[in-house]
């Protein structure tokens, strides 16, 4: 017993030893699979380096001249410029004119240490074949996953966007939250070309503009690409963006710069809204008819008012601070009921309550409570005009349901939506909407009364 | 009990611990306690809601889904009750031992065959989804099979751990998860518009039936129960929580089909083949908060490998009962091949998954292979306890 104690010890040491070994063996190769799985998964086939992207950050969609299909362009960021860049003025210097037939442009915006960005183009039958033709001379893969703004053409918009809408929901790389606007009277990828003086690029300087409008003011109304789709699947609703376009800004005093500066380059302007119906642009809206649309689709947001002073000369400016839209669906008004409505089509009362505060009046004599009452009944019938006449342009002329009527009688009664929404288009000047708008001054602002010089 | 050594305990404990065992079993850790049981069950439904919303995408319910998922409780109640019904008649017996008792050796084989086949089959479908997403979302020129080998890789992992590590890790993934969808939710807020639910019961009672029919179909995830059925640590209160995993998911997926609807639309939601991924898409709260569709993602990868190793780990114990082997970690990674390449084949492309996931293939495929052999077998437990009972 006592000589098979040593044995025993050693057998135990052996077998100890030999299930170490197993285990660093299983660790081992437990390592080089997982460094091998790591390596398969992302190392080989979706590898790709930053430096060899092409950033794309705007796109714009026009009708290729003399062709079917799509010109898509592309505003890519060059990083080591636009990091820091202050913002990009001055017409674009770089490469002009095209590179092939077909291909309408490559250029560079400027900013203050060179080309922020650089601006290419190409045609295509659809839009993955024009982005392959980019990718044909330009050195870097066009990524759109940054993408922030994309610019329809208007020939392309009167064509239709059903068929890019398509691409733009099915591939992974745009995003729904780009904003979506369309160049008016003037091609899209211009567009992208302008420089931007508080931006590094035209689309960091259109998302910006979009995103600030978004809140305070209803003179525009900027959507998103979700945005934008869902009204164009929603039935009974049609979709709406926002206009742009160029305005020139006076040219500089020779006198004042007598070396001599180059034309002012030109301003991006916002101007009213565009109106699809479904997928086909059909007219414009002013402003005042935008923020008609506002009020209607009960879309929250500030706003200016402005009128004259009631009775006396001068004029006011409330900023409307908040509002509520109240849409009701009233049954149909029965037969000799004095209306010129079909009996049997559903009519709408809208009912919109603005909440503001006095920003400025130039009133003389200033205003009192009175004549604040007054102020508040004045612009509400401003807005209740606005509202009928937007309706009138809406329903009338351009027999589109931007408001969504239909949704709502769709979303109400689904049945009556189901019977009458093979005409609803031809029904459109025939709904009765009872419009009611009620202004509410809240406050006088930091001074009650007015600033006038001592006697 | 077969003769296969009980999941959760090395040393074969059979049958539910009671009285003051089932303290010492709790403090031991090594049975599956009520809360591992819900978020076993509840995470493992939620996973496939937070990759496909069948009942949304797949079914004819359209933006009546939320409706269908609250109506679609009875009937995944009743699946779950019976699921887990011959567990409890013949407490601490696996999967075989209840098949062999309520049906005899033949037939109780047979049943615990087609489980078998089921179990293996709903591993390789989960693989193949996550990998088509992975493909279709993030890495779109890897090969699906890559995906798959590396998933499966993890999964096998897990699968090889005994019940009560899975209940574990099940409710650390199940938590995770369920804070992802409320942050997508209250990221998302600002897009949401309710009204899109409006109207309802569009798609009429055949449609709302087919929502009801599909949710009912993804509950049946929860037949994993019976093969794990000897780790569970109080049977009675066991099955009792497997109803409130069942009806916590119900409301869940109605939550996230109401939340998909009212962010896409009904008709982009429907044809939306991630919904919830969609969703957290949309997500833009100025220039920093972007860009969280990573997190639906991450949810769903973690809630896939929780998924998938809990079904392959079935397959392995319902194995091991069924030949008597041992030890059920002996035939995990064979089983996981087997799941790979079955995910491979099951398969040409993600048409052809749709069409099989589609409510006209799916629900009777699944109603004959999970929920007729289930009735058979709880029939068969309760016609068997009653003459045990009345020869007593």
């Amino acid at each position: 017993m006592l000589g098979e104690l040593p044995a025993s010890a050693e057998g135990r040491a052996a077998r100890a030893s030999t299930r170490t070994r197993a285990a660093l063996a299983r660790g081992v190769l437990a390592v080089v699979l997982w460094t091998a799985s790591a390596l398969a998964a992302v190392g080989c086939w979706d590898r790709h380096e930053l430096p060899t992207l092409a950033l794309a950050t705007a796109v714009a969609f026009d009708e290729p001249p003399g062709a079917q299909g799509v010109l898509m362009t592309m505003q890519v960021a060059i990083p080591s410029r636009i990091a820091g860049a202050g913002g990009g003025v001055g017409a674009g210097g770089g490469a002009g004119g095209g590179t092939a037939p077909g291909m309408p442009f490559a250029r560079t915006a400027s900013g203050p240490q060179g080309p922020t960005t650089w601006v290419v183009g190409a045609p295509g039958r659809t839009v993955a074949e024009a982005l392959e033709r980019i990718t044909l001379f330009s050195s870097r893969l066009p990524a759109l996953a940054h993408l922030r703004v994309i610019v329809l053409g208007e020939e392309l918009a009167r064509s239709g966007v059903g068929t890019l809408l398509d691409a733009l929901a099915r591939e992974r790389d745009f995003r729904r939250t780009a904003w979506v606007v369309v160049a008016r009277g003037v091609p899209a990828y211009r567009v992208l070309e302008l420089p931007n003086p508080l931006f590094a690029s035209a689309a960091a300087g259109i998302a910006g503009q979009q995103e600030t409008l978004a809140f305070r003011t209803a003179l525009v109304l900027p959507r998103r690409l979700h945005a934008f789709m869902a009204d164009y699947v929603e039935p009974g609703v049609d979709p709406v963006v926002p206009a742009v376009s160029f305005a020139h800004p006076v040219p500089a005093d020779r006198a004042l710069t007598p070396g001599g500066q180059a034309e002012p380059p030109a301003l991006l302007a916002v101007e009213g809204t565009a109106v699809f119906r479904k997928g086909q642009l059909v007219g414009w809206l002013s402003p005042e008819e935008t923020r008609a649309l506002v009020l209607l689709k009960g879309l929250s947001r500030q706003f200016l008012l402005v009128t004259d002073c009631p009775g006396v000369k001068g004029a006011v400016s409330v900023n409307a601070i908040r509002f509520t839209t109240r849409r009701k669906l009233l049954p149909p008004r029965p037969a000799g009921g004095g209306s010129q409505a079909s009996p049997s089509l559903p009519r709408f009362a809208v009912r919109v309550v603005v909440e503001g505060n006095l920003f400025e009046q130039t009133c003389l004599p200033p205003l009192d409570a009175m004549a604040l009452r007054r102020v508040e009944e004045r612009l509400a019938g401003k807005l209740e005009a606005d509202i009928r006449r937007t309706l009138a342009r809406l329903h009338g002329e351009l027999r589109a349901d931007a408001a969504g009527f239909g949704q709502q009688l769709y979303r109400a009664e689904p049945a009556l939506w189901n019977k009458l929404s093979p005409h609803w288009r031809g029904l459109l000047p025939q709904i009765e909407v009872d419009v009611e708008v009620q202004v509410r001054i809240r406050r006088t602002g930091l001074i009650t009364g007015e600033v006038e010089p001592r006697q | 009990m077969g003769s296969a050594r009980s999941p959760s305990s090395p040393r074969g404990r059979p049958g539910g611990p009671a009285g003051p065992r089932l303290g010492e079993a709790r403090l031991l850790g090594n049975r599956l306690p009520n809360s591992q049981i819900f978020w076993l069950a509840f995470g493992s439904r939620l996973t496939i809601s937070v990759a496909l919303l069948p009942v949304l995408t797949l079914s004819r319910a359209g933006r009546d889904a939320w409706l269908a998922s609250l109506m679609g409780f009875i009937p995944s109640a009743a699946i779950a009750w019976l699921v887990s019904y011959a567990a409890e008649r013949f407490a601490g017996e696996g999967i075989a031992g209840q098949a062999r008792r309520a049906l005899g050796r033949i037939g109780g084989s047979l049943v615990v065959a087609v489980f078998l086949w089921s179990y293996l089959h709903l591993a390789a479908v989960l693989l193949r989804e996550y990998a088509e997403a992975i493909v279709t979302i993030i890495l779109p020129t890897t090969p699906v099979a890559a995906v798959l080998i590396v998933v499966g890789l993890l999964v096998a992992i897990a699968a090889e751990q005994d019940t009560p590590t899975l209940g574990r890790m099940a409710s650390l993934v199940g938590p995770f998860m369920v804070l992802s969808i409320l942050l997508i939710a209250l990221l998302v807020t600002p897009e949401l518009e309710m009204a899109r639910l409006r109207p309802v019961l569009t798609s009429g009672a055949r449609g709302l039936l087919s929502g009801v029919l599909v949710s009912s179909v993804w509950h049946t995830t929860v037949f994993w129960f019976p093969a794990l059925a000897p780790s569970v640590l109080d049977m009675r209160s066991g099955r009792r929580t497997l109803l409130v995993a069942v009806a916590s998911g119900s409301v869940s997926v109605s939550f996230i089909s109401a939340l998909a609807v009212s962010a896409l639309t009904g008709d982009l939601a429907v044809k939306s083949s991630f919904p919830l991924f969609m969703v957290a898409r949309l997500v833009s709260l100025g220039e920093l908060v972007q860009r969280i569709d990573g997190v639906a993602v991450g949810a769903w990868g973690f809630g896939l490998i929780m998924t998938a190793s809990l079904v392959l780990h079935s397959a392995a114990v319902a194995l091991a009962d069924l030949t008597g082997l041992p030890d059920h970690r002996r035939i995990v990674k064979p089983l996981t091949l087997l799941g790979v390449v079955l995910a491979m084949m099951t398969a040409r492309d993600v048409i052809e998954l749709r069409q099989f996931a589609d409510a006209r293939v799916l629900v009777p495929y699944v109603a004959a292979h999970v929920w007729l052999p289930t009735l058979i077998l709880a029939a068969a437990a309760r016609l068997r306890a009653g003459r045990t009972a009345g020869l007593r």
